[in-house]
């Protein structure tokens, strides 16, 4: 390949895909933040972190509201490893606070 | 990232669960035990005495008996439950026993304090309705065994089954879990009861004896059970193993339950926990 035009055109798709993806990184730790401070307060108040119903909730709404064109049930996916990887982080909180 | 493992002991352990039936207490680690099947009254008998010698509160024993061949024993029904609900009475035990069927679920709770629902209908979510509706309101709890192949989202989410339908007094119990490993039946996950307790306020105990399927392991896994930061322990055990009708070969002897509470004794109080 080349081509310069050919990979100068690459190049500036995947810069795009790079600012993008640092994009995801910066909202994926700020839900994480936010989850946190809602864990704490759940700790707090005594509520139990499993929240299936809250989930659901969650998933129903990512399906519903997805524009596409990643398929609705690919982005349920997606989203329900989000929701476990940062649950996960927040079990780990209190073994790991002092 | 900043992630420093504590080293402290003990740390972070939710040793407060309890069930408002009292199987399941503050501080303390539950013991169940008693034998697979009930097989007939005086082999009951027997060994539920051991069960109260040993110093335990909650007797175990199935009348309906899930065997992976239709042709081995399947318990004694009715007649095993009458048995259980009899000789549970005369020594002041309460009693902890496998329900299967919806049909059953009454008679089951007239004569059995906690249903047993177990791995092999753990995603049977009719049968987790029914016993959440059945139970509900009464002092009568559930014992949720992990299905053989069940992650611990599963696992948590056939609980919500029980509760969602009004089920209080909901216990989780890890069994071991299928993976290549031949040496034990099962491999227990104690993870998953660590796991388990981080994500939701159910207390979880463990059965070390169908997940090792071997008595040797028992006594082991029981003790590590409690350091893994688990609320109880559901063990088997049998007057005279060798002559059990089913699972002989992980029950333990009278003798060896009779010496359990004092083994568990120091490392429950390392916990913040009394052995019941």
């Amino acid at each position: 390949m080349e081509n310069p035009e050919v990979e100068h055109r690459i190049q500036s798709l995947r810069d795009r895909v790079d600012e993008v993806d640092r994009e995801l990184l910066r909202a994926l730790n700020e839900r994480a933040q936010i989850v946190q401070e809602l864990g704490a307060y759940k700790q707090e108040a005594g509520i139990a972190l499993f929240d299936p119903k809250r989930e659901e909730e969650i998933l129903r709404k990512v399906a519903e509201e997805n524009p596409g064109p990643i398929y609705d049930s690919s982005m349920r996916d997606i989203f329900e490893l989000i929701l476990h990887r940062i649950r996960d982080l927040e079990i780990q909180r209190g073994e790991f606070s002092e | 990232m900043d992630v420093s493992a504590s080293t402290t002991a003990a740390s972070g352990v939710k040793t407060d669960v309890k069930t408002g039936n009292g199987m399941i207490r503050p501080n303390s680690f539950r013991v169940v035990a008693g034998p697979c099947t009930v097989e007939s009254y005086e082999q009951f008998y027997a060994s539920a005495e051991a069960v109260k010698k040993a110093g335990f509160e909650y007797v175990r024993g199935g009348a309906f008996k899930p065997r992976t061949s239709p042709y081995s024993f399947q318990g004694l029904g009715e007649e095993g439950l009458k048995i259980l609900s009899e000789v549970a009475g005369e020594f002041g035990l309460k009693v902890v026993s496998e329900v299967m069927d919806p049909y059953d679920i009454e008679l089951v709770m007239e004569h059995a304090d906690v249903l047993q629902i177990g791995a092999r209908n753990m995603a049977n979510f009719s049968l987790l309705k029914r016993v959440g509706a059945a139970i509900a309101g009464t002092r009568h709890g559930a014992v949720l065994k992990r299905g053989l192949s069940s992650t611990v989202e599963e696992w948590l989410q056939a609980a919500e089954y029980i509760t969602s339908s009004g089920g209080d007094n909901v216990v989780l119990c890890e069994r071991g879990i299928r993976t290549f490993e031949s040496s034990t039946r099962f491999t227990l996950d104690l993870s998953a009861v660590i796991v388990a307790k981080r994500l939701t306020d159910l207390p979880v105990i463990v059965d070390p004896s169908h997940a090792a399927g071997r008595r040797d392991l028992v006594v082991p896994l029981s003790k590590a059970s409690v350091a893994a930061e688990a609320d109880g322990l559901m063990v088997e055990s049998h007057h005279d193993p060798q002559e059990a009708l089913c699972d002989g070969e992980q029950a333990l002897p009278a003798e060896a339950l009779h010496g359990l509470k004092g083994i568990l004794r120091p490392f429950a109080s390392a916990m913040g926990r009394e052995v019941i």
